[in-house]
């Protein structure tokens, strides 16, 4: 539980941030932000890094700013500090419901929203979430800014489009204007509290109660987080309070998905407690 | 096994403070961050060691090399069993007789047995330097096929675990005889298999050990975070042949034991030794990976039960036949636990005329298994009240109803069940009463019959439970190869300013002595609670004691205190009756001031103090002093008894047990602190929750154990309704029971009998803790095919 030896550096400036990850030789630098990943991978030396870059003391990376219908979110909020923003307390109440559920208390005070898009864990609340949400990473390689959309950005269990040299630097989110319903929940393990099933859903009902348009996001069941595209095309102008029909797209939607299986849950276990879940979160959204 | 039950010479009388509840006088210091710990101290020119473990099961050494590993900055020394040849290995001081004894090696000679078995040892500067430096030994394995199931180790043509021995098996204990003859007529036969799964005992602080040998006295100090320091002077003394006079064992505040923390590993061998090589202070305290690979685990039985039953639910004979995993070697206490301590109980609270036991101890490749929480008794608990559970499924009777007609009778108490175990007093059929009208069980039955209607599962799950605490006596323990003395030491001693101090050989390492065993002296000696301190756990300090195990501080330590103390009190009134020409009678010590009863003369404790220290003005039978010692060594031990009752919801869909309530009624006899009584209920009923519904540790087929051991946090945990009746034991001056273990040994059954209750109607006829819900999912889905096919 001891972390090999490293340098440490802490800029105030994120040029100074940029240029030393440009300089760095792949591998060599871990960025440091929440840590509630790295300290871990560190103390079991599962990371090795020769410097670990702390971006802690870049104040540009600490805020919250609304621009338009668009939240940007820099790269050093904090979990809880986004979940009590007022512009996520109104118009998105589906991370308010994931900081409800994401780790812990002290995980969320310390961890970052963008440290855990970047570690793309296949239990990531906050990915399906993103996912759902549509959001869109800005990342910075020195000077040279790009934008991915969390669809593209997230490409396997703890795989991103993060190229050598980049540092994310911010998430976008079009905040939702159309009156759709929103939700997360999770199966947690019960004793371990890793996640077994999560799922994110926007849903918009038309006024016969049929789906007009929806969006599915799950963790912790897949491989990795990931939209549910082929559900969600056959979700559309079904009858939610159909119970026997909604059941039974649902469970033909599982059968092209690939499931973890690990000593915490079978791929078939995790199968039926997805189905449930989003058996019981869209009867609720269903209203 | 059949020693009198003798009665106490003692009063029972509960004093003006025992049946306080008074808290914790530990928890200011526990509460703020201050308790001092074994890895708290540091001594000058510490030392850091640091182990190297094998990353496999069963392998055998090919090469080690130390040499870039000595030569890495900051290191000392560093060392493989070879550089230790003089170390045998580590001795068990439980063997019961027959076992063929295979210890744990200080450090792997030629093969590993283990996953996280040590084969090295740095010494640095510094622990990170000990670590760095760990990365530069060079070990070469070859891999062997890993046996860590006892099934599997006990088919025929099994490699062998130790090739010297003729097969896996470490121990055969046969117990009883007489089922096939007893069963014959019977209304109701069945036979089934449950599996009491491993468990990783997790205590809060790891072991912890800082070896402290001064050349120049030729004395070695061993500070260890254990259970029994007394016992550790003397096992250690033996294993590295050290003077034991000059050995000292400082066991500071530890946190959490469990059992694994009385026993006698390799690390404290190894360190003690160290020291005395390296002449300067050596340390270690245990990782959490290490604590879960190299610190002893729990349970580990696969149990086959067949039982005869007549159609009221009388139970007429008994079959059990289990293979007890005991891992690569024989721990400390690792023949006896699995063996003694689960046939000899296997009949609970029930008169049951015909028993037959045969468990096999099994050696595989895992971790050693020895005592936890309960140790073996859990295991009896459960088969016997799951065997009553299954009985009332099976027949349709109230499982309430076939408790009772099974209870050993009122009038039948002092009783001697056929495998030898005593039951001394209880009132089973109150005890169950007042559970089930704390659960509102009736209400519950008729709301589980309205649910079934709409599809929702409910389940009711009984259990009572029983075991022997206090132990022990030495007549029974040394027939069945216990090497250890059964007695406990206090001594009492009032200083010249009236304040107290009471030395006792059990060790709290949660339990709360410090306030328990004041509030017994205080009672006795009539002086203010608070002027009284406890000290524990310095073989320097503290008559040789035995420690804190088995639920037998209070009954044994305890009882230890209060005779102490009353001999103390009782040399206080004649000293006092004396300087104030009063007789003994009427002489009354309240708040620190003697009073004579109808007299005006008054004596200060501080007055009589200094007198009897200095010997002014005392008659010379009275002797010097104001300080008792007492070893007190039990006649008999006790039997605690509850009843629990657990309510559960089975989602269908999802395969989750919900639980609704928990129930604990527990007879403990007298109790001398009920908060600190129910803590110890609480604990107890987390772990043994968490054994029902979470925990497991899971070895897997290369031999690992989990990594992350599923250990219940207290969000998880029910509102425990707990409650108590009191019938004294007869069998100590306290009247007192033992309490530790009541929560480890009721909630598996209770609760895994609810789920079945609530599942046998889809035709689950089986469940295996841990009740996870893709378990649950599987019995209903298997049970439903079953019926499908039929």
């Amino acid at each position: 539980m001891i972390p090999v030896d490293f340098d440490y550096v802490r800029p105030t400036d994120l040029a100074v941030a940029g240029a030393i990850l440009v300089e760095a030789a792949p591998g060599a630098v871990a960025v440091l932000a929440g840590g509630q990943s790295l300290m871990t991978e560190l103390k079991l030396r599962t990371r090795r890094p020769q410097l670990v870059l702390d971006i802690g003391g870049i104040d540009a990376l600490r805020t919250i700013e609304q621009v338009g219908d668009t939240l940007r979110i820099g790269a050093m909020v904090s979990q809880a500090d986004l979940a009590r923003h007022p512009v996520v307390q109104d118009r998105l109440p589906m991370l308010i419901e994931v900081a409800a559920v994401a780790a812990d208390p002290m995980v969320r005070r310390r961890g970052t929203l963008l440290g855990a898009i970047c570690q793309a864990d296949p239990t990531g609340d906050w990915v399906a979430a993103c996912l759902v949400l549509d959001a869109v990473v800005e990342l910075r390689r020195g000077d040279v800014l790009r934008e991915v959309a969390m669809q593209d950005f997230v490409t396997g269990a703890r795989e991103t489009g993060l190229q050598p040299g980049e540092i994310a630097t911010a998430l976008r989110i079009a905040l939702p204007v159309t009156g759709a319903g929103s939700a997360y929940r999770k199966v947690r393990h019960t004793a371990i509290g890793w996640s077994i099933a999560g799922l994110a859903a926007m849903v918009e009902i038309d006024p016969s109660g049929r789906c007009a348009d929806c969006r599915l996001a799950a963790s912790g069941a897949l491989t990795h987080p990931q939209r549910l595209t082929a559900l969600e095309d056959r979700l559309r102008g079904l009858a939610l309070h159909d119970t026997p029909t909604l059941a039974q797209v649902i469970g033909a939607a599982m059968s092209d998905l690939v499931f973890q299986d690990d000593r915490h849950a079978s791929a078939e276990h995790r199968g039926v407690r997805l189905s449930v879940l989003l058996q019981r979160t869209l009867a609720d959204l269903a209203g | 096994m059949n020693l009198p039950i003798k009665p106490p010479k003692l009063d029972q009388a509960v004093g003006r403070l025992t049946g306080q509840a008074i808290p914790r006088l530990e928890d200011r210091r526990f509460l703020t961050g201050r308790g001092r710990y074994v890895d708290d101290i540091v001594l000058a020119r510490q030392l850091h060691a640091h182990f190297v473990r094998s990353p496999h099961a069963h392998a055998r050494i090919v090469s080690l090399d130390l040499s870039l590993a000595r030569t890495a900055k900051g290191v000392v020394d560093a060392f493989s069993a070879a550089d230790l040849a003089e170390l045998g290995d580590i001795a068990p001081n439980w063997v019961v007789p027959g076992s063929k004894v295979k210890g744990r090696p200080p450090l792997a000679r030629a093969m590993i047995r283990h996953h996280g078995e040590a084969v090295a040892v740095i010494v640095a500067e510094s622990l990170a330097e000990a670590v760095d430096a760990a990365e530069r030994v060079e070990v070469v394995y070859e891999p062997l096929a890993v046996l860590a199931d006892q099934e599997a180790a006990m088919a025929p043509g099994a490699p062998r675990i130790h090739p010297d021995l003729a097969d896996n098996v470490a121990t055969r204990f046969p117990v009883g005889k007489g089922f096939d003859e007893a069963a014959q007529g019977a209304d109701l036969r069945v036979a089934f298999k449950l599996r009491n799964q491993r468990l990783v005992p997790f205590p809060m602080e790891p072991r912890a050990v800082n070896a402290d040998f001064d050349d120049a006295t030729g004395r070695l100090t061993f500070y260890c975070a254990h259970q029994l320091p007394h016992l550790l002077r003397r096992m250690l003394a033996a294993a590295i042949g050290f003077p034991e006079q000059k050995l000292r064992v400082i066991s500071p505040d530890v946190g959490g034991g469990f059992g694994p923390k009385m026993h006698f590993y390799p690390e404290d061998v190894v360190l003690a030794v160290l020291t005395q090589r390296l002449k300067r202070p050596v340390k270690w305290t245990e990782t959490r990976g290490e604590n879960i690979s190299a610190t002893t685990h729990g349970r580990d039985h696969v149990t086959h039960i067949e039982v005869a039953a007549r159609s009221d639910g009388k139970i007429l004979a008994l079959r059990i036949n289990s293979l007890a995993n005991v891992g690569a070697y024989l721990s400390s206490m690792g023949s006896g636990v699995p063996t003694v301590n689960v046939a000899l109980f296997v009949l609970g609270l029930y008169a049951i005329g015909h028993v037959e036991v045969l468990i096999t101890n099994v050696y595989t490749n895992t971790t050693p298994v020895d005592a936890y929480r309960g140790a073996g008794r859990p295991e009896a608990a459960y088969i016997i009240e799951r065997t009553i559970g299954r009985v009332a499924l099976e027949l349709g009777l109230d499982a309430a109803d076939v408790r009772r007609t099974n209870f050993v009778a009122a009038d039948q108490l002092p009783y001697r069940h056929p495998t030898g175990i005593g039951l001394d007093s209880g009132q089973y059929e109150a005890t169950l009463a007042k559970a089930l009208e704390q659960a509102d069980y009736e209400a519950f039955r008729a709301e589980q019959v309205v649910a079934r209607q709409e599809g929702r599962l409910l389940g009711a799950g009984l259990a009572t439970y029983t075991h022997s605490c206090g132990v022990g006596m030495a007549e029974l323990m040394g027939p069945i190869g216990f090497d250890r003395g059964g007695f406990e030491s206090a001594l009492v001693r009032v200083h010249p300013d009236g304040r107290v101090t009471v030395l006792s050989g059990a060790h709290s390492h949660g339990q709360g002595h410090a306030t328990t065993f004041a509030q017994i002296a205080a009672d006795e000696l009539g002086v203010p609670f608070e002027h009284i301190e406890v000290l524990q756990g310095d073989t320097d300090l503290v008559p040789m004691g035995v420690g804190t195990f088995n639920s037998r501080s209070v009954s044994v330590g305890g009882s230890a205190v209060k005779i102490a103390a009353a001999r103390v009190a009782t040399k206080m009134r004649k000293l006092a009756a004396h300087m104030m020409q009063a007789d003994l009678e009427g002489v009354v010590l309240e708040a620190g001031l003697f009073r004579t009863t109808g007299g005006n003369a008054t004596l200060t404790i501080q007055e009589l103090g200094r007198a009897a220290w200095t010997g002014q003005g005392v008659p010379r039978d009275l002797g010097i002093g104001l300080e008792e010692t007492e070893f007190y060594h039990p006649h008999a031990m006790s039997a605690p008894n509850g009843a629990h009752i657990a309510l559960v919801e089975v989602d269908i869909e999802t395969g989750e047990i919900a639980l609704r309530r928990y129930v604990a009624i527990e007879d403990c006899g007298v109790v001398i602190n009920p908060l600190l009584a129910r803590g110890q209920i609480q604990g107890g009923l987390a772990q043994g929750i968490g054994q029902a519904l979470y925990e497991d540790a899971a070895i897997d087929a290369e031999g690992m154990p989990v990594a992350d051991p599923p250990i219940p946090r207290s969000d998880m945990m029910p509102w425990m309704e707990i409650d108590f009746v009191c019938t004294p034991s007869p069998n100590n001056p306290l009247g007192a029971k033992g309490i530790g273990e009541a929560g480890a040994l009721g909630a598996p059954p209770a609760i895994v009998n609810a789920a079945l209750d609530a599942l046998w109607p889809l035709g689950v006829r089986e469940l295996d803790m841990p009740l996870t819900p893709q378990r649950v999912l599987a019995a209903i889905a298997a049970a439903t095919a079953g019926r499908e096919r039929a």
